[in-house]
């Protein structure tokens, strides 16, 4: 009897277990409906999303801006057109980097405290919301976001690295309309235009003698060179040079072997660092290539045709280009310039700027000291000295 | 062996964390840039449906929360699920701890699908197709590099998926060098550092398809990943294909992985550390695991997300984060897992 009872204990006992333990596996089969009904629910909210109703037509700017954000890298073709950094409420970081760089840097010197929103090129739409910029200039490929929250006054910038003219002139004209100042942007074109073809009659008086050129970056002994969509590449050529890299598809270093064969009878250095990723900020100036052992080898070194490029800021270039382009003719055709560069560099800054550079800021844009030893750089020297 | 409280009942630790999960999403709608006070988060939630609703750009609380957090907080948890679930269905069927979903180079096949795309200026869903289609030719090369080894054993598909995933690694490597570096090297590095900060309901409905469909076949299977801790013989007799098994479970990986990084680039170490903490929170059987992994990783990730989008004036690559967090985590779990052994046996 007693046995029995043990025996239905058990039994009750084990059917207990049984019953705890098949509520437990239900609960774990509860796990697959939770994360279906999450997965689900993201699902239908994803398939039937809300939108927004915006305030104002995306991308139609029908009024100068007062307060603008710029993220990509335009603020100092930006400051040209608009005289300065007024109605810039902030900008990304890389975008201020670049546009303190060169002469409208200087010239400007608040865009060292313009305030950063974003890191890099991209938006951060919380901050701007918060914010709320009348004019929001930002990358094509990086607008998708801003559109979806119905960002007023939206422009896009479609920069074609292949087609560097055509993006810069799309990029005026834009910069134009936001700023309302088309007319000005006009008259820069023009003033462009007219610069370049001196410069075409200097290369047509020139005839056939073009010097073989190449463009480079040095850094910790290290030659990077552009590639076929650099627009300064183009520059060499526009100028009266042979540009020896022209074929390069790509950007990239390039070792003393390929230099050789290369063999330039000029060497341009570029201190821009973006031109190539890999490219190291420390520049390399003509006197260190002159120094460099390995280096006596080359054409350009024996002959002391190695120069620095004056300083220059980017996608300012309808300013800087028939600046540079005036120094690429001097270099490369001296007998067919005029000795007047620093007069053209005044005239420049002044017209366009309104803005009287003095002798040492020209010294220091056209890198006098870097270039001293360099043939026939005296000849951008002030008058009655030596550089 | 006595065990501990949360191991005694596995299946309230699954509840609590999926509660804890939803409780963490509705917190994350309070985080951000943009100051949104929690009456207006509350009004919001509680008056307007997000489903077709047509809201004002002045209406910038509205804006904020509908279109700017809620798609991200949704990818973000739907990512952290897919890639832990992902990873311990991986460390399953490998019965290595050591193995991430990743492993069989469709990461970074995907990721050169969308480095390629920035390069070719591509639309956002451009580089989303474009990452998704190269992440599934990864796996389709490594497939085929282990056929063509003539074995079709797990060895050979990691040793494919290593090479596969060095190729497309290197082209990664090339089209950063050929990247024009003003406009598209800074998109393209961002983009591999991975960030959520694109988020839109287009993205959320891929991420969401696939972790819906390949996630619950991965939970349904669950059970059977316990399967290949036995050996091949004995799971035969029990009926059990382990091969075919095995391939539907990569598949199944493949597309989560492929699906998460082709929105929001490149985030490791979920697919990781997140089975290891779950197995140390309930032990090594399947049927508990993948379900726990699975809100676990979407609580991590979301946290992680939430940390990235708040703690500085900058946003933080969410990959730099879960990758400085990951290493150190994953440090500790492993000595605490090693000095019982991985799986607890």
């Amino acid at each position: 009897m007693g046995q029995g009872k043990t025996i239905s204990m058990e039994r009750d006992l084990e059917a207990m277990n049984s019953r705890v333990e098949h509520g437990r596996e239900r609960l774990t089969r509860l796990a697959i409906p939770l994360f279906i009904v999450l997965c689900s629910s993201a699902l239908v909210v994803a398939l039937f999303p809300p939108t927004v109703q915006p305030a104002q037509t995306e991308g139609a700017v029908v009024k100068p801006a007062q307060n603008a954000v710029i993220l990509p890298v335009i603020l100092s073709a930006y400051m040209t057109i608009n005289r300065g950094t007024s109605h810039i409420l902030a900008v990304s970081n890389i975008s201020r980097e670049w546009g303190g760089y060169g002469l409208a840097g200087h010239i400007y010197p608040s865009v060292a405290k313009l305030p950063i929103i974003g890191r890099m090129i991209i938006p951060e739409p919380e901050q701007l919301l918060r914010v709320r910029p009348d004019v929001l200039i930002t990358h094509k490929q990086q607008s998708d976001v801003l559109r979806k929250i119905g960002m007023q006054g939206l422009v896009e910038i479609n920069m074609m690295p292949r087609k560097p003219l055509q993006t810069r002139l799309m990029i005026w004209k834009q910069l134009g309309q936001v700023t309302g100042n088309g007319a000005r942007v006009s008259e820069l074109m023009r003033w462009d235009a007219a610069q370049r073809q001196k410069i075409a009659a200097v290369v047509a008086a020139a005839g056939s003698q073009r010097p073989r050129v190449l463009l480079a970056h040095v850094g910790n002994r290290a030659w990077s060179v552009p590639g076929g969509g650099y627009a300064l590449g183009a520059s060499l050529e526009e100028a009266g040079a042979i540009n020896v890299a022209a074929s390069f598809r790509l950007s990239g270093r390039v070792n003393l072997e390929q230099l050789l064969a290369l063999d330039p009878e000029i060497i341009v250095l570029d201190p821009n660092v973006m031109m190539s990723p890999y490219a190291s900020s420390h520049d390399t100036t003509p006197l260190d290539v002159y120094n460099m052992p390995e280096c006596q080898m080359l054409r350009a070194v024996k002959t002391l045709r190695v120069y620095q490029l004056p300083m220059h800021s980017y996608t300012n270039e309808s300013i800087e280009d028939p600046l540079l382009l005036s120094w690429m003719a001097e270099i490369f055709h001296p007998e067919q310039t005029p000795h007047r560069l620093r007069d053209v560099y005044r005239e420049t800054y002044q017209t366009i700027y309104g803005y009287a550079l003095t002798d040492d800021e020209i010294d220091r844009a056209l890198f006098l000291s870097e270039n001293s030893r360099s043939e026939g750089y005296e000849r951008f020297a002030r008058q009655g000295a030596t550089p | 062996m006595s065990l501990n409280p949360v191991r005694r009942h596995p299946n309230a630790t699954i509840l609590f964390l999926f509660v804890a999960l939803v409780a963490l999403m509705i917190f994350s709608l309070m985080l951000g840039r943009y100051p949104v006070t929690l009456r207006e988060i509350a009004h919001i939630l509680a008056t307007t449906s997000p489903l077709h609703a047509v809201g004002n750009y002045t209406n910038v609380p509205w804006v904020v929360i509908e279109i700017v957090r809620l798609p991200r907080i949704l990818m973000v948890t739907l990512c952290g699920m897919g890639l832990a679930l992902a990873g311990a269905a991986m460390q399953g069927i490998f019965r290595n701890p050591l193995v991430g979903p990743d492993v069989v180079g469709v990461s970074q096949g995907a990721a050169f699908g969308g480095v390629l795309a920035i390069i070719l200026a591509l639309s956002p869903m451009g580089i989303v197709g474009m990452a998704f289609a190269l992440g599934m030719a990864g796996l389709l090369m490594a497939f085929l590099l282990a056929k063509l080894a003539g074995k079709a054993s797990t060895l050979a598909l990691v040793l494919s998926g290593v090479i596969i995933g060095s190729f497309f690694g290197s082209l990664v490597g090339l089209a950063q060098y050929v990247a024009d570096p003003q406009t598209q090297l800074p998109s393209i590095i961002y983009w591999l550092l991975g960030s959520f900060a694109g988020a839109t309901y287009a993205k959320v409905a891929i991420v969401a398809t696939v972790t819906l469909v390949a996630g619950s076949v991965l939970l349904l299977l669950r059970w059977r990943i316990n399967l290949f801790s036995l050996r091949e013989v004995d799971a035969s007799a029990l009926g059990t294909n382990l091969d075919r098994l095995r391939w539907v479970i990569i598949t199944c990986v493949v597309l989560i992985v492929a699906a998460q990084v082709s929105v929001s680039g490149g985030v490791g170490w979920v697919g990781l550390i997140i089975p290891h903490a779950a197995r140390m929170l309930l032990g090594p059987e399947h049927k508990k695991l993948l379900p726990a992994s699975a809100f676990l990783g979407g609580l991590y990730l979301l946290g992680m997300d939430d940390v990235a989008r708040s703690v500085g004036n900058q946003e933080i690559p969410i990959g730099l984060l879960t990758g400085v967090v990951g290493a150190p985590v994953f440090a500790l779990l492993f000595w605490k897992t090693q000095t019982k052994g991985w799986i607890d046996e």
